[in-house]
């Protein structure tokens, strides 16, 4: 690249900076994340545990059978979509000489 | 067929201004259609003859490397001109057609051909008429070669591989993957695209034996008669420019190659040759052959600026370096324009020129890029000081 | 000790299903290229892969304690054969093909360089499938399924998806060079002319 990175020094920089912000952000939100799952694994785990404890004898019973796929699907679905336009049409200015 | 009659010039014959030359004339003057067969090949790359469309390629190269090719070709007759203020090609399809029909037909026969496409520029209404009429004067057996296709006025639409993708797919935008037209292009053949020039010049070839030596430029800008020149080999841009009635005022510099063209000094320009091979020594190149002189009166910055936003305009919007880095580029070169210079925008269009080079699916940016480099080198003051909306006095 | 394990698969299931719909969630909202000054577009897909491979290893843990639990006699082979188990045989089954799509999709995702773009787009796009699968096996098979703290994650879930979803069809394309493009070929159509 023939840029002359000395005088725009300040600008890569600063843009260097903020990607590494975002990488360390990121790394961040992934270990709070994975802390979190692990805690709700041993939260929800105990519910699950209050809620239904194990006997011996069945692993399950109770819950019925869902009452199908219908009720669980997204709704709200809308069909229409309005594009998304970005207008590339500049006045085609052809400049020229004095003709 | 003695050289000493026959003046092997594109342009010789009757007045440009009286209309295109019939077949009959056309013959009375240069004689019958040659014949052709595959020793035209060996002729043509002898010849030295270098394509007109603005790359310079050596003609014989390609048609050996179609003659090679497995299946039969297809010639693509190249006449969009997308260059806005190229006019040359234009020119000959109203003035000669018939050279461009020889050569179309040589071509086809040289290499054996399957079909040809004529691919004519749709609001080139002139030209399309007149390679129509022209048509209708040649034979059966040669009609029956050819089809014809409009080209869409947009400048990409004049490349090859938008040309062949027209024929086949129906939209005259440029394809970067492979395969190349040569290697597959109008209905899977290997396509051999010529401009109009380029095979007026094989027509001449076939009669005379040898290159005419000469090419048509485009002459624009600050002269008294702008328009098309025929040139000899090793004209000078001074007397090329003498040609076209002289300067009207003197020039701050010359673009040399139309827009994916670069700017020179004009005095420095005057005295370049206009030849492709001198012109790529000095890191130039003379393109489809547009010369455009900007008076010293004109601004500099400001003319630059409408035209990248011209060229920012015609992105096939493929690819997002092209698209959005075009645009930057644009929008940048008319804040300083409009507003006057700042130093963000400078430095960014630094950067952003660089950083866009290369990375678009096709040559458009890149051609651009480098239109934009030459001028903020050339105009290098201009750019850093240029105010809002003011003109360089005289 | 057995009881734990049972208690953990229900758990490793809720936290699957969470992190999941995350992972959806994130996928979309990258497909949409949504950003700001202080969270570019690459913090959104990298959380959507480091999700995803989370996703992974609960469920998997999910999988393998329910297996390994002596109580649900459910055999290595119910993990891979769909509709194999005894215990509720569609709703497992559905939740063994969620397994194998979600599966698929990580592993063309990490070798995304050697398939190429074409056939990983093919796999992600059964993402769409994976999910919905999930949520109806967690439904269907769980002990859980009219427990309110399940019953009120899933639809939370669902609702979180469904929302990013309808987004996602509203936003239109988010290649913001699908209309320049279409214009510019618009431009450019053939003309035949005799």
């Amino acid at each position: 690249m023939t840029a002359d990175y000395r005088t725009m020094e300040g600008i890569t920089r600063s843009r260097m900076l903020a990607r590494d912000v975002a990488l360390r952000q990121l790394n961040r939100l992934t270990t709070g994340i994975t802390l979190a799952a692990l805690a709700a694994l041993g939260v929800l785990s105990a519910i699950s545990a209050y809620t239904i404890p194990g006997t011996a004898t069945t692993s399950s019973t109770a819950a019925t059978a869902s009452t199908g796929a219908s009720s669980l699907t997204p709704s709200g679905l809308q069909s229409s979509s309005t594009p998304v336009t970005s207008s590339s049409g500049t006045p085609v200015a052809v400049s020229g000489g004095s003709r | 067929m003695s050289d000493l009659r026959l003046d092997f010039r594109l342009l010789a014959g009757r007045d440009l201004a009286t209309g295109p030359e019939g077949l009959h004339e056309h013959v009375r003057r240069l004689g019958p259609l040659p014949s052709a067969d595959r020793s035209l090949i060996d002729l043509v790359a002898g010849s030295g003859l270098t394509g007109r469309g603005g790359a310079d390629f050596p003609v014989g190269l390609k048609w050996r490397s179609i003659a090679a090719a497995p299946s039969s070709a297809v010639i693509l007759v190249n006449g969009a001109e997308g260059e806005p203020r190229s006019k040359k090609d234009r020119l000959l399809m109203t003035a000669r057609p018939h050279l461009i029909l020889d050569g179309a037909f040589l071509t086809a026969r040289a290499l054996h051909a399957k079909s040809i496409v004529l691919y004519i520029g749709e609001d080139h209404h002139a030209s399309r008429q007149s390679m129509k009429r022209a048509l209708a004067e040649r034979t059966d057996e040669e009609r029956r070669l050819v089809r014809t296709f409009d080209a869409p006025a947009r400048y990409v639409a004049g490349t090859s591989s938008a040309a062949v993708h027209l024929v086949n797919a129906g939209v005259a935008t440029p394809t970067s993957n492979p395969p190349t037209p040569h290697e597959r292009g109008v209905d899977g053949a290997p396509t051999l695209v010529q401009n109009v020039e380029t095979l007026a010049h094989v027509a001449l070839l076939a009669r005379s034996g040898r290159a005419t030596g000469t090419r048509l430029i485009t002459v624009v800008g600050g002269v008294s008669r702008p328009g098309v020149l025929e040139v000899d080999a090793g004209t000078t841009i001074g007397q090329a420019v003498a040609m076209a009635g002289g300067q009207t005022e003197p020039s701050r510099a010359v673009l040399i190659g139309g827009y994916f063209g670069s700017w020179v000094e004009a005095g420095k320009a005057m005295a370049l040759s206009i030849d492709p091979q001198a012109l790529r020594a000095h890191g130039l190149s003379l393109g489809c052959g547009v010369i455009g002189l900007l008076p010293a009166s004109r601004c500099a910055v400001c003319e630059v600026a409408g035209i990248m936003r011209y060229l920012a305009g015609e992105s096939s919007a493929q690819c997002g370096p092209c698209f959005f880095g075009l645009r930057a580029l644009a929008d940048a070169c008319g804040r300083i324009a409009d507003l006057g210079t700042n130093s963000t925008d400078l430095f960014q269009m630094q950067r952003w020129a660089a950083e866009v080079r290369g990375r678009g699916g096709c040559h458009h940016p890149d051609g651009a890029v480098m239109f934009l480099q030459s001028a903020l080198q050339t105009f290098g003051d201009e750019w850093i000081q240029h105010p809002p909306h003011v003109r360089r006095s005289a | 000790m057995d009881i734990l394990l049972w208690y953990t698969t229900r758990g490793a299931g809720a936290v699957t299903l969470v992190l999941l719909s995350g992972s959806v969630v994130l996928g979309i909202l990258s497909v949409l290229r949504v950003q700001s000054a202080a969270w570019p577009r690459f913090l959104t897909t990298g959380l959507h892969r480091n999700l995803a491979l989370m996703t992974i290893v609960f469920l998997a843990l999910h999988v393998v304690t329910a297996v390994v639990d002596p109580f649900t006699h459910l055999g290595w082979l119910t993990a891979v054969v769909p509709f194999s188990s005894y215990y509720r045989t569609l709703w497992l089954g559905l939740g063994t093909i969620a397994f194998e799509l979600l599966l698929a999709i990580v592993a063309t995702s990490l070798v995304r360089g050697l398939i190429g773009q074409a056939a990983w787009r093919w796999v992600h796009w059964l993402t769409y499938a994976a999910w919905p699968l999930g949520v109806v096996h967690g439904l269907g098979t769980g002990t859980d399924t009219w427990s309110p703290w399940f019953f009120v994650l899933t639809v939370i879930c669902v609702g979180a998806v469904a929302t990013a979803l309808v987004y996602r069809l509203v936003a239109g394309s988010p290649d913001p060079l699908t209309g320049p493009r279409a214009e510019f070929e618009a431009a450019v159509q053939r003309r035949e002319s005799p």
